[in-house]
């Protein structure tokens, strides 16, 4: 789990001011885990790169009318939770089940797996079945079980109740666990 | 405890939400059911798998393409921070400017009035009016229409409008007299703007629902019109046949009567606003069929207490608006979510007692 390092409402506090320093540290630290969810969301780099961007872009345009009732990570993970499912609703994206795009994506990340065949043949497994989940399913496990946020956080970047997240969560959990068998 | 119900908390065992008497339930039940433990192994190694996947990590030089892209990006300021600056700034122009369409208006105001001799003797004649007795009735001509609750002009009384006061009833003994009783009913209250709390939790589809909202406006203006229609009928045969004491008792009926009518069209007004104010929370529910989930949506709605609102159709989409309660909407969303994909237009505000949901049916 990526936790910030630094005071949230001190932050925020400089982000308003406009200090172009404090919109660094935001950057600096948010990044991995912002464009881990649009990653996991969408499936391919180049999209995840943009959605991304797009998301501090709002979180810097409007970070002045942010009340600061919830924190940083969770008002932005809430951006790109909504950027990311606004993308995969439009009408005219022709999407794959991203199984192979995600995988030929996220692979660059690893090192080299030559020599771990069956460890390489698992995530590619776990790969295509967090992929294969219904939109709603894929954001609460990335959320919940990639991200590490609890179920409150959860709710609250996606505007539902906690037991909408404990109900989802829990079906995309057996659901991948069908997926996985072989490996369990 | 079933099977079914030990494995629908798998989640909350795993991730340590169960309470302690859930907990104990459960462990009691996995004592006994080999099956079970053994699905709780596979669910546990499951959730251990996925938590184990690498984080991903953002491209070489993406916080730098940010800063760069932020840069050309205008910034929201506060809404009222946004209006001050708008107001103040530029100083040395702003504020000269604003001091002298302040002055402008002030000496546009005294112009009129110190050449409005109307205005002044309102201002003068206003309050005494009420209670001024009648003069002269007699010699009054009828005018064709009758006189709302204008201030009367020099030599007229108020009662030269009693025309409109004919159809009062027999005048009180006293002179300051109590509201008449055929003064204009109190209104029907706003609620009747909003359909009632309705006993019955299965409300018919479609425009059968918008009905109630959509007469009941109507509701308050029978009154007054009846009572203007009497006015003109009384108007002819009505002038100089009461008797000056009686004219004198009607008075402040009349006023009365008008601040009835005024405080009815401003309720009605306030309830039409309360009606067609936006809902507290929209969103989009995604199904394989509209009119299926339509049905289910009312069923749902009228398990959780609640009601529907109001329905309407446009192209491919049925917004149906309803209201929940908020101790029962936590349940209600989850079951939305078994109809279909619920997506939520923005996140929850902080929920009144009776939340108004729009949910958009689409296919």
């Amino acid at each position: 789990m990526r936790e910030g390092s630094y005071d949230d409402r001190g932050l925020l506090a400089r982000l308003r001011r406009g200090d172009p320093q404090a919109f660094e540290e935001l950057v600096i630290s948010h990044q991995d885990r912002v464009f881990g969810v649009a990653l996991r969301m969408l499936g391919s780099r180049a999209e995840a790169e943009d959605v991304a961007q797009e998301a501090f872009l709002r979180a810097y345009r409007s970070v002045a009318e942010f009340r600061g009732d919830a924190k940083l990570s969770t008002w932005l993970c809430a951006i790109t939770s909504r950027l990311c499912l606004n993308r995969l609703d439009s009408a005219d994206r022709r999407r794959t089940r991203h199984g192979d795009e995600l995988l030929a994506s996220v692979a660059d990340d690893r090192p080299d797996p030559t020599g771990h065949l069956e460890q390489h043949e698992r995530e590619t497994a776990l790969h295509r079945a967090i992929a294969e989940l219904s939109d709603d399913r894929r954001i609460v496990v990335v959320l919940a079980d990639l991200e590490g946020l609890s179920y409150e956080d959860v709710a609250e970047t996606l505007a539902v109740p906690v037991g909408t997240v404990r109900s989802r969560l829990h079906r995309a959990r057996m659901e991948l666990r069908e997926r996985l068998e072989k490996f369990l | 405890m079933t099977c079914l119900d030990a494995r629908e908390r798998f989640s909350e065992l795993v991730d340590e939400r169960l309470d302690a008497a859930d907990r104990a339930a459960v462990d009691t039940h996995l004592v006994g059911c080999d099956a079970c433990r053994t699905e709780l192994e596979r669910f546990r190694a499951t959730v251990t798998l996925v938590r184990s996947l690498a984080p991903a990590r953002a491209p070489a030089g993406f916080a730098q393409r940010v800063l760069t892209a932020a840069g050309d990006t205008p910034r929201v300021q506060p809404a009222r921070r946004r209006w001050i600056e708008r107001l103040v700034f530029p100083l040395p122009v702003k504020l000269p400017l604003e001091a002298a369409a302040v002055l402008l208006v002030g000496v546009g105001v005294a112009y009129v009035f110190t050449h409005s001799p109307e205005l002044q003797q309102a201002t003068r004649v206003e309050a005494p009016a009420v209670v001024q007795e009648p003069r002269s009735v007699e010699n009054m001509a009828p005018s064709s229409t009758p006189a709302p609750a204008a201030p009367p002009r020099e030599g007229m009384t108020p009662a030269a409008d009693s025309r409109a006061d004919v159809q009062a009833p027999p005048p009180a003994p006293s002179a300051t007299a109590p509201p008449a009783p055929t003064e204009t009913p109190p209104a029907p209250p706003p609620a009747a703007i909003v359909p009632p709390p309705a006993q019955p939790k299965r409300e018919p589809a479609g425009s059968a629902a918008t009905a109630p909202a959509l007469r009941a406006p109507a509701a308050p203006a029978p009154p007054a019109v009846a009572e203007s229609q009497m006015e003109r009928r009384q108007q002819a045969p009505g002038i100089g046949s009461m008797a000056p004491d009686a004219q004198q008792r009607e008075a402040p009926a009349r006023v009365l009567r008008d601040s009835a009518r005024a405080k009815e069209s401003d309720l009605a007004s306030r309830a039409v606003a309360k009606a067609v104010a936006p809902p507290d929370l929209a969103g989009a529910l995604v199904v394989p069929s509209r009119a299926a989930a339509d049905t289910a949506l009312r069923d749902l709605v009228a398990r959780h207490r609640g009601q529907v609102v109001a329905t309407s159709v446009a192209g491919s989409t049925t917004t149906v608006e309803v209201r929940i309660p908020r101790d029962a909407f936590a349940a209600f969303v989850t079951g939305l979510d078994a109809l279909g994909r619920w997506r939520p237009d923005r996140e929850t505000p902080e929920l009144p007692a009776d939340v108004r949901v729009a949910i958009r049916l689409t296919e």
